[in-house]
């Protein structure tokens, strides 16, 4: 079997071994996407935009804040262990070399807008005509049909339309999105699997086809809950700050202890001694367990914080909690709590989660290293395979590193053809 | 009637409440074989989920996020911690794919069911283990529930307003984000045993996963800065806010991308004066003046319907969107054409509409193509078909109570 060579001239392992991706992506979704398949073994080549590359090199962090289209941190965390060359695919020449790409790859990943493909004469129904087995996964805000299909939308578009904002603020202001850009990756993760559902149905028939995803959709899945609870109670869950959403008045109190039941009385973010922690008693048990923590074993037969009443002394209860909070760090109060099996967590920030005990422990975070970024820690493994490790290796490639390589070596072009490629803006 | 993307595959599912069940529902959704396996005295947690009081006639069928989470799966008992259940479960291991939890890692070791065992009767499965932490590390054994991993992934300390508290995420993010990572984890596995007859064991971490997606580690690694809670605020465009509209608590989302866009804001709005002042030209003087800006924004929307507004600025190509409630999805008209939400209708909840399949296959629709499983439902299917057990065997092995239809709660005998 013609096992590839993974972006460092070794040979790839992984359980993606066989596989050969082309990366179409920008941004976050289609690139995030590709890493997970690069990261799981396939070869992936990415191809980009002649002179500015995907727009993820504009975008920051740069070291030292200067701009550089080789030292976007965002860029090298997203596309390691990636082939890079450039084809301008509104040229003719592009196309063409496009085309002789699709023919031999597996997986095709962009993220465009809808129309854009189309308008490059490079939508599926094409593409297929040159690879009949092609998957292609198209990541998009909207999806690739219905009324909204050609709005723009970035993270927080999504998160209003998707019923992600609605549900997260203080009572009485304005929704806000999650921090970050939560959705993006959401979206490429969910791509990587969707890609590979349809990878396991072709090993077994040999028939591509076309994925549509839709960013919109995939935030409407993570909001299932509140959904199938608004039929359920007619009912919208209200934004209650650092605390779970407010209940509706006594709907499960009498139902059997170890029976999954939020909100209850105690699923909040409070402050400490030195930050802030999570409580997160979700099971009636871990409620009592937290008032003998605490030293407060008359909380449990206290009527305020029963199950069905708890959300109207709210107040109450945080200021009770609070008095015991402060005196202790957040790894003391984790500690305790855990010993007590109430669960709880420590509210980190991004500097305690880089250095975090649980991470660092499990070689989570990888160092790699990059021509103009140097060696830099980054998140690693999503998650661990006995047999095919996680491959994380070199850093993210230069813009056009391997045009050589793969189209000389690869799909035949000459040295002449390759320059006047380049002459012509091609590549 | 067309295939279905993973109609050969078996997998035994031991999953319970969120995380979990979110993927194995995505591998049911495409076609998997997937078996619920519960016990009498261990039901899914998540059975009572929802608001049904113990009083209805059997709550634990009624619980409509249980019934939206375990669609297209079939659901058997049998008690794993008696030996004849044991065996009994060895056997359909035997004729399986996949066995997949989310249990605390010790539960499943503790039933002598660890993958060294399970290789034993079918040397090429595949074993997925999915808590909160993952099987090592000094946090192992810490209880796991989704809001603690909000926290510990980073995600609660970046939500919030500028210069406010860490604020609850809405929902436990590292729960369906670790489901969709098992799933892809699975596949993987499969796709590799396809080329080379071996299976595996995983682990996936739902405080692994969530912690990919934080971008701000990467800052932090570069230049030692620390993300900080900047509302609806964009690091490089302005504005970008969550305005008021007509209506109570109604709001539109609206970013303006560049200096390009702001003029066009202008002219949607009729040019007030405000949109002409110099000091917002640029986007350095808009971010500088966010606030004010931020006031005659909304000093225009909340004269009018958060759609309209939508309709308006979209036209003119700038992103806005209404801020719907996860229930007005039900409603919006893009999400209805799409087809998201299929009707599903269940022997005690009824028929109600399910966030449906996440994404769509051009030659492998997929759809929800029955509910959850009742109870035990599957029974007599997985023992007497799959495994050839005769109905003597089925009625000692429920007199013995190692498999039944109705599930043991505590306070409830």
């Amino acid at each position: 079997m013609n096992i590839p060579k993974g972006s460092n001239g070794d040979m790839k392992s992984g359980a993606l071994f066989d596989l050969k991706v082309i990366d179409l992506g920008h941004f976050i979704a289609g690139p995030y996407c590709a890493s997970l398949l690069a990261g799981l073994g396939a070869e992936v080549i990415k191809v980009e935009q002649p002179g500015t590359g995907d727009g993820a090199r504009s975008m920051g962090p740069f070291p030292g804040d200067e701009p550089h289209i080789e030292k976007s941190g965002l860029f090298n965390y997203l596309n390691q262990d990636k082939k890079s060359i450039t084809l301008n695919l509104k040229s003719e020449a592009g196309k063409n070399a496009f085309r002789k790409l699709v023919a031999e790859a597996d997986v095709l990943i962009e993220n465009f807008e809808p129309r854009v493909m189309p308008s490059l004469g490079l939508a599926y129904e094409t593409l297929r005509e040159v690879n009949p087995s092609l998957l292609m996964t198209s990541i998009s805000n909207f999806g690739q049909n219905g009324p909204y299909r050609d709005y723009k939308g970035y993270e927080i578009t999504l998160s209003a339309l998707g019923g992600v904002q609605a549900e997260i603020g203080e009572p009485d202001r304005e929704p806000i999105k999650l921090g970050g850009q939560q959705l993006q990756f959401q979206a490429g993760l969910t791509a990587a699997f969707a890609t590979m559902s349809a990878v396991c149905y072709r090993d077994v028939t040999d028939i591509g086809q076309h994925i549509d995803l839709a960013i919109v959709e995939i935030a409407a899945t993570l909001k299932g809950a509140p959904i199938m609870m608004y039929q359920e109670m007619e009912h919208h869950r209200v934004r209650n700050g650092a605390r779970i959403w407010q209940a509706q008045r006594g709907a499960t109190d009498d139902l059997p202890p170890q029976v999954y039941r939020i909100p209850g009385p105690c699923i909040v973010i409070l402050p400490c001694k030195d930050g802030y922690v999570c409580v997160d008693t979700e099971l009636p048990p871990q409620w009592l367990a937290l008032c003998d923590m605490i030293g407060r074993p008359e909380l449990k037969e206290d009527s305020r914080f029963s199950w069905a009443t708890h959300h109207e002394h709210a107040d109450e209860l945080d200021a009770i909690l609070i008095d015991y909070l402060k005196t202790k760090t957040q790894q003391e109060l984790f500690e305790e709590a855990s010993a007590w099996r109430v669960p709880s967590a420590v509210v980190n920030n991004m500097a305690q989660l880089f250095h975090d005990p649980q991470h660092r422990a499990r070689g989570f975070f990888v160092q790699v290293e990059h021509p103009a970024l140097g060696k830099m820690d980054y998140p690693g493994h999503p998650f661990i395979m006995s047999e095919t490790p996680w491959q994380q290796v070199s850093g993210a490639p230069l813009l056009g590193e391997h045009n050589k390589e793969v189209l000389i070596e690869r799909l035949g072009y000459s040295e002449q053809e390759l320059a006047a490629m380049a002459k012509d803006g091609v590549i | 009637m067309s295939d279905l993307p993973l109609q050969n595959i078996r997998i035994i599912d031991h999953t319970i409440a969120w995380a979990g069940p979110q993927g194995t529902h995505l591998l049911a959704d495409m076609g998997a074989e997937v078996i619920k396996v519960e016990a009498c005295n261990r039901p899914d947690i998540m059975r009572g989920g929802g608001r049904r009081a113990k009083k209805a006639d059997k709550f634990w069928e009624r619980g409509a996020w249980f019934i939206q989470l375990n669609r297209n799966k079939l659901g058997i008992t049998v008690d794993l911690g008696k030996q004849e259940g044991k065996e009994l479960y060895l056997k359909l291991v035997a004729v399986s794919d996949v066995v997949w939890d989310n249990f605390t890692p010790r539960v499943m070791p503790n039933l002598g069911l660890d993958y060294e065992e399970l290789r034993k009767v079918k040397p090429d499965i595949i074993v997925l283990h999915q808590p909160g932490y993952g099987t090592s590390g000094p946090y192992r054994d810490a209880p796991a529930f989704g809001d603690c991993i909000n926290a510990f992934s980073g995600l609660d300390d970046i939500t919030g307003y500028p210069g406010g508290r860490p604020l609850r995420p809405g929902i436990a993010y590292g729960d369906p984000t670790s489901g969709f990572a098992a799933a892809l984890a699975i596949l993987a596995a499969l796709h590799y045993r396809s080329l080379t007859g071996k299976g595996q064991l995983i682990d996936v971490s739902h405080f692994e996963i969530s912690s990919k997606a934080m971008d701000g580690l990467i800052e932090y690694a570069m230049n030692g800065r620390v993300q900080e809670r900047m509302g609806n605020r964009d690091a490089t465009m302005a504005p970008q806010g969550c305005y008021p509209c007509r209506g109570d608590d109604k709001w539109v989302v609206i970013t303006i991308a560049d200096d390009r866009e702001w003029k066009k804001f202008g002219r949607v709005l009729g040019n007030p004066e405000w949109t002409q002042d110099p000091r917002f030209a640029t986007v350095e003087g808009r971010r500088q003046h966010h606030d004010e800006l931020d006031r005659l924004i909304a000093s225009y929307t909340s004269s009018h319907d958060r759609y309209e507004m939508m309709s308006l600025l979209q036209k003119a190509g700038i992103a806005a969107a209404p801020v719907l409630y996860p229930g007005e999805l039900l409603t919006d008209t893009h999400f209805v054409q799409r087809g998201f939400f299929e009707e599903s209708t269940h022997p005690y909840a009824g028929t109600q509409l399910l966030p449906g399949m996440l994404y769509k296959m051009s030659h492998t629709p997929c759809r929800i193509r029955f509910p959850a499983p009742l109870f035990g439902e599957h029974n007599r299917y997985v023992y007497n078909e799959i495994l050839d057990l005769s109905e003597d065997d089925i009625e000692q092995l429920t007199r013995a109570e190692i498999i039944g239809d109705k599930p043991r709660f505590a306070g409830l005998e």
